[in-house]
């Protein structure tokens, strides 16, 4: 008896239920395309890749033109590592990714985070501009996606081991450097290496598994880094760890747009570079200011001694990649000449 | 018919214990390295670069690998709330209905992870690190371990509900 009572509940609740959802998934289809970006950083507190890709929503959420971008901050759609191959299958519409993250798929990709290579934030710039960069974006094209706006991070040093200005500095030292190409040259000078991405520097360099570690000066801040570090090495004038960081489309979002939406996005995206490069070299000096309010010693490299990382950059870094990658000679070159 | 399930739990109960040997291999592999990392590094003052990674997949490897022999030996978690709440007879159900569904989701998994498998070992992926082994190395565990899952979930099915224990010994 009782049972049937539930039963003669459960079917026109589930009924009414269905009801619900179907008319809720009309009302929200009606014309509106629905677009999920991701990416690994903090959301809401300033981290600049995150202000990038919400300006890139608010003005194509406001252009009304039947798109909806939601963005999903701090890995919580996927992991960092695993955005790329989310991307590429059409798993999810945007990302803004370390790119040298994918490069055991496209060895190429280990050119943009190569020790020396950028010189400074105007160089990085001009080389966004140059032809290496339209390399880098056709490899990223055949793969399966398609760049929307170009942004080149300046990193530093930060150890809790001592301060790492000469490459003497590093023996002994457990650090990562969120690509091969930049961590053979901590090897070459002695290093240990742990890999990971930079959402894991905090905890490693807590429990012991790091004692140092380079990323990005956005990333230092907003992964609180200096809550475990006692000195930081920043980027100044002789910054060695320059780290390309695009936002992308899905090439599969990308054609299923309309050129209207294209466009939308395109200037979107445009702005929120244009807004980027004007905030790049800031970043270096508000994580400067951020680091040292917290008490942790902050040095910079001289000429001299970046100079001597660029040697054994030279020997180990930029060797590898000539060996693994066809036309890596050509792409240093490239990136070489831009003035 | 009988003999052949019966000749097919045997089979699967082997390949069960050699995924077990295997992944008490890798499991003491992975300390050796451990030691062998903190020499290099703290005793002759060496930098360690492929280490720290080769542990995580061997420890994985060993996990997935592993599988199978656990859900032979039943040491497997299981939740038996139901369990103590229904007869004896409806248990007898509930069990080859759970069996059903864990075997559904290994194959399910295993699938998935053949696909990954095969994707990194066609387009000869690296892992995106210094020492940079084929990707398909430590994919390869995951369909592997799961398949050998699968065929042991029916193997267990048949142990409980077709042929009896006892029979299986003689």
């Amino acid at each position: 008896m009782h049972r049937s009572k539930g039963i003669n509940l459960l079917l026109p609740s589930i009924l009414i239920l269905l009801v619900i959802l179907l008319g809720l998934s009309f009302a929200r289809n009606e014309g509106t395309t629905f677009l999920r970006a991701s990416h690994q950083w903090p959301g809401g507190i300033g981290d600049i890749r995150d202000v990038m890709i919400q300006m890139i929503a608010d003005e194509v959420n406001d252009a009304n033109v039947g798109l909806d971008l939601r963005v999903y901050p701090a890995q919580s759609l996927f992991r960092a590592t695993d955005q790329w191959s989310a991307l590429v299958r059409g798993r999810v519409d945007m990302i803004a990714l370390p790119l040298d993250y994918a490069s055991g798929r496209h060895p190429e990709f280990n050119a943009t985070l190569m020790p020396g290579l950028v010189k400074n934030h105007a160089h990085a710039r001009r080389i966004s501009d140059s032809e290496f960069m339209t390399r880098i974006h056709n490899v990223i094209e055949e793969a399966g996606a398609v760049v929307l706006a170009d942004a080149w991070l300046a990193g530093g040093f930060t150890s809790n081991a001592g301060c790492i200005l000469e490459p003497e500095d590093i023996e002994g030292q457990v650090i990562r450097a969120a690509g091969p190409a930049f961590e053979r040259m901590l090897v070459g000078a002695g290093a240990s290496i742990s890999s990971m991405p930079s959402s894991e520097i905090y905890t490693a360099m807590q429990t012991g598994v790091l004692d140092a570690a380079n990323t990005s000066s956005a990333s230092f801040m907003s992964y609180r880094i200096f809550e475990q570090s006692t000195c930081m090495t920043s980027p100044g004038d002789n910054a060695l760890w320059f780290m390309y960081e695009p936002v992308m489309l899905s090439r599969f979002t990308w054609d299923r747009l309309t050129e209207e939406q294209q466009q939308v996005l395109r200037v979107a995206a445009e702005n929120a570079e244009e807004y980027f490069f004007e905030q790049a070299s800031l970043l270096d000096l508000e994580m400067e200011r951020i680091f040292s309010d917290a008490g942790v010693e902050v040095v910079q490299m001289t000429a001299e001694q970046a100079n001597r990382w660029r040697d054994i950059a030279f020997e180990t870094s930029y060797e590898i990649f000539y060996d693994e990658v066809e036309s890596g000679r050509e792409l240093v070159r490239l990136a070489l000449e831009v003035e | 018919m009988r003999s052949l399930i019966k000749s097919y739990i045997k089979a699967v109960s082997l390949l069960s214990r050699i995924c077990g040997v295997f992944s008490t291999t890798l499991i003491l592999l992975a300390s050796v390295v451990v030691c062998q990392m903190v020499v290099m590094r703290y005793g002759l003052g060496e930098s360690t670069v492929w280490q720290s990674e080769f542990i995580k997949y061997a420890i994985i490897a060993a996990t997935l690998l592993g599988s199978p022999y656990v859900l032979l030996l039943r040491g497997h978690v299981s939740v038996d709330i139901i369990y103590n709440y229904i007869s004896p007879a409806h248990a007898k159900y509930a069990s080859i209905i759970s069996s059903i569904i864990g075997l559904l989701c290994c194959t399910l998994i295993a699938w998935a992870g053949w696909l990954y498998f095969y994707e990194a070992w066609h387009e000869q992926w690296v892992t995106p690190t210094v020492w940079g082994p084929p990707l398909w190395i430590p994919l390869l565990p995951l369909p592997v371990g799961l398949f050998i899952l699968t065929l042991q979930y029916l193997a267990n099915i048949f142990i409980d509900h077709v042929i009896d224990p006892e029979e299986l010994s003689t």
